[in-house]
């Protein structure tokens, strides 16, 4: 008698010919990729498609073309697949009038928890996340972090097996981008899947190795992170980091061997480095011993944007 | 094993496991939290409470005015006057903010990356400005209802009053259902708050002009043209005939012959507020 063959590995995302469009302008362009699972970062420049590509995965939006899948199923006009996964969306208004844990619990109610059910799992995402604090408080009060960390609180509640986060360290201060990376890295450790979207290669690279290229709605390239680290490398990388303070800061970054140029504004401090990984590494502790606010830490793409057309002239 | 110097790794973390509710839930929850949301803006509470308050000011004060000594003809008079006031002034403060408020914060995407469908959406937010806006209908209407009955020296059998009740009930969502939907239509279609109001408030009162003016020439079919005339064509036929004595009610209905038209006109501009809503929320989804 034979054996029966193994059933077929299902993926957790599965696109097929993806395309999709917005009038005369195209967002994805057939793309066709399997994600099995763990935690994957998604890759590209402002305007590269990937948004777009969470928005179809999240069923928040239909393919114009192809099939995306999730779990195997098809991704758009699936509700009850939503539940198995938690989506932050990129941008941070919310309902303002709300607390951020009546927004946490409404969220958990529109997915079918009772009552009781959503008061324990919203005050134990808003925990897990730093939020317990400030939880109590109309969100039109929150900052860019608090926004965050409330984002990721609602994605994170309903304990999803796939988080989908859309650029959840962009703009925020140094100590919460250390919080969250740390957080997708313990989801990751403890069986979770991630995708995790983001136009900076270094934050990326430190919450996983395993990464998608997406660059003009076409995925380049997909696998481990190392084998394009070379190519970011050749172009030093813009910091940008917005204080009332700007002057004292630039004075603290001057110093460090690893800022190769500075370029102060009234309110912000953009630095260029060659060696990214070890300033970020330093500069929580930096910031912490000399006292100095940093609101918002960004990274302009346009280095990433040379990798990409190197890729693409490659 | 996490971390423990993870700054929010919290190792008891555990996934939930428990049932669920039954999906006609989603509704009431989307429309508590509308309520709570309009109820928690200032201007709009302060717009409820001034506004309710006036209004049943005013309905009491035309009902002693009046006289009224019958339950239904009071409450046909004061529900005349309740709706053309509550739908002039409380739908646009109420309805304007239902559906432009989601799109300008780009609450769909929320909402819609959960298990629900645009349908339990709608219902929500329908009921979230029913429920808000019922008792500025209703309230007046029990009071003039009420009054007359408590008041009056003429006999008014306790059959009459309850089947005045019952029609009241049965008024206030065709009255309200199509407002909602035409004023959830035009808040969908902006992302002001006050441009939907301002679009509500043009819509009923330039046919409401329109109509009095036909009116005046005495063409039959002008109310027609007023979401008020239309109203008050199928309200003269739901509430009850007195028992005895002469009715003013009667005579309203010789006025409004044939209020299956009004009614369809009021059915036909609800479905069609209703799927003009589905539209605009599946595009507003798809651009935010």
């Amino acid at each position: 008698m034979n054996a029966p063959a193994p059933a077929p590995a299902i993926p957790l995302v599965w696109f097929e010919h993806v395309t999709r469009w917005y009038g005369q302008v195209v967002a994805l362009r057939d793309v066709s990729i399997p994600i099995a699972g763990g935690v994957v970062g998604l890759l590209g420049p402002n305007g590269a498609g990937k948004t777009t590509f969470l928005r179809v995965l999240t069923g928040t939006m239909p393919p114009s073309q192809g099939r995306a899948l999730l779990f195997g199923l098809p991704a758009f006009g699936t509700p009850d697949l939503y539940r198995r996964i938690g989506y932050c969306p990129d941008h941070d208004n919310f309902f303002e009038f709300m607390t951020g844990r009546e927004f946490v619990e409404t969220l958990l109610g529109v997915h079918g928890f009772g009552s009781k059910d959503r008061r324990d799992l919203a005050a134990r995402a808003l925990d897990r996340v730093k939020a317990a604090d400030f939880a109590d408080r109309r969100v039109f009060t929150y900052s860019k972090g608090m926004r965050q960390r409330l984002k990721v609180a609602q994605a994170l509640a309903h304990d999803p097996e796939l988080l989908i986060l859309d650029e959840p360290l962009n703009g925020v201060d140094p100590l919460i981008r250390r919080d969250i990376i740390e957080l997708v890295r313990e989801l990751g450790r403890e069986g979770k899947s991630v995708i995790v979207s983001s136009h900076v290669l270094h934050e990326v690279e430190a919450m996983t190795p395993n990464i998608v290229l997406i660059h003009k709605g076409r995925v380049k390239a997909y696998g481990n992170v190392h084998e394009i680290r070379g190519l970011i490398d050749r172009h030093p990388h813009s910091i940008r980091l917005t204080t009332p303070r700007a002057r004292d800061l630039a004075g603290i970054l001057a110093r460090q061997p690893d800022v190769s140029e500075l370029v102060i504004a009234p309110d912000a401090v953009t630095i260029r480095t060659p060696a990214p990984d070890r300033f970020y590494g330093a500069l929580p502790a930096l910031i912490l011993e000399s006292g100095i606010e940093v609101h918002e830490l960004h990274s302009p793409d346009d280095n990433l944007d040379a990798v990409f057309r190197y890729l693409t002239e490659a | 094993m996490s971390n423990p110097s993870s700054p929010i790794f919290d190792q008891s973390y555990q996934p939930w496991e428990g049932t669920f509710v039954s999906h006609a839930w989603r509704a009431p929850v989307i429309a508590w939290s509308s309520m709570r949301n309009m109820i928690r803006a200032s201007g709009i509470a302060f717009g409820l409470v001034y506004g309710l308050a006036a209004l049943v000011l005013g309905i009491v004060m035309l009902i002693v005015l009046a006289e009224a000594k019958i339950p239904s003809e009071a409450v046909y008079n004061s529900f005349g006057a309740s709706v053309f006031i509550s739908s002039l002034l409380l739908v646009p403060v109420v309805g304007g903010n239902l559906v432009s408020g989601d799109i300008r914060h780009n609450a769909h995407l929320m909402y819609f990356s959960k298990s629900i469908y645009r349908v339990d959406y709608m219902a929500g937010k329908g009921a979230a400005a029913l429920l808000l806006l019922a008792p500025g209908i209703l309230l007046p209407c029990l009071l003039a209802a009420t009054f007359p009955a408590v008041t009056s020296f003429a006999p008014v059998s306790n059959t009459h009053l309850v089947r005045v009740f019952a029609a009241l009930l049965a008024l206030v969502p065709v009255a309200l259902l199509p407002a909602v939907a035409v004023c959830m239509a035009i808040s969908s279609c902006t992302r002001r708050a006050w441009l939907a109001g301002i679009g509500w408030f043009a819509l009923f009162a330039i046919p409401w002009v329109v109509g009095k003016t036909l009116e005046g020439a005495r063409l039959k079919w002008a109310h027609l043209v007023s979401f008020n005339g239309n109203v008050t064509a199928v309200a003269a036929w739901i509430l009850p005939l007195p028992e005895s004595g002469t009715s003013v009610l009667a005579d309203e209905r010789l006025k409004y012959a044939d209020p299956w038209m009004s009614a369809l006109i009021l059915a036909a501009v609800t479905l069609g507020s209703f799927a003009l809503v589905f539209h605009r929320i599946a595009t507003a989804e798809r651009r935010s």
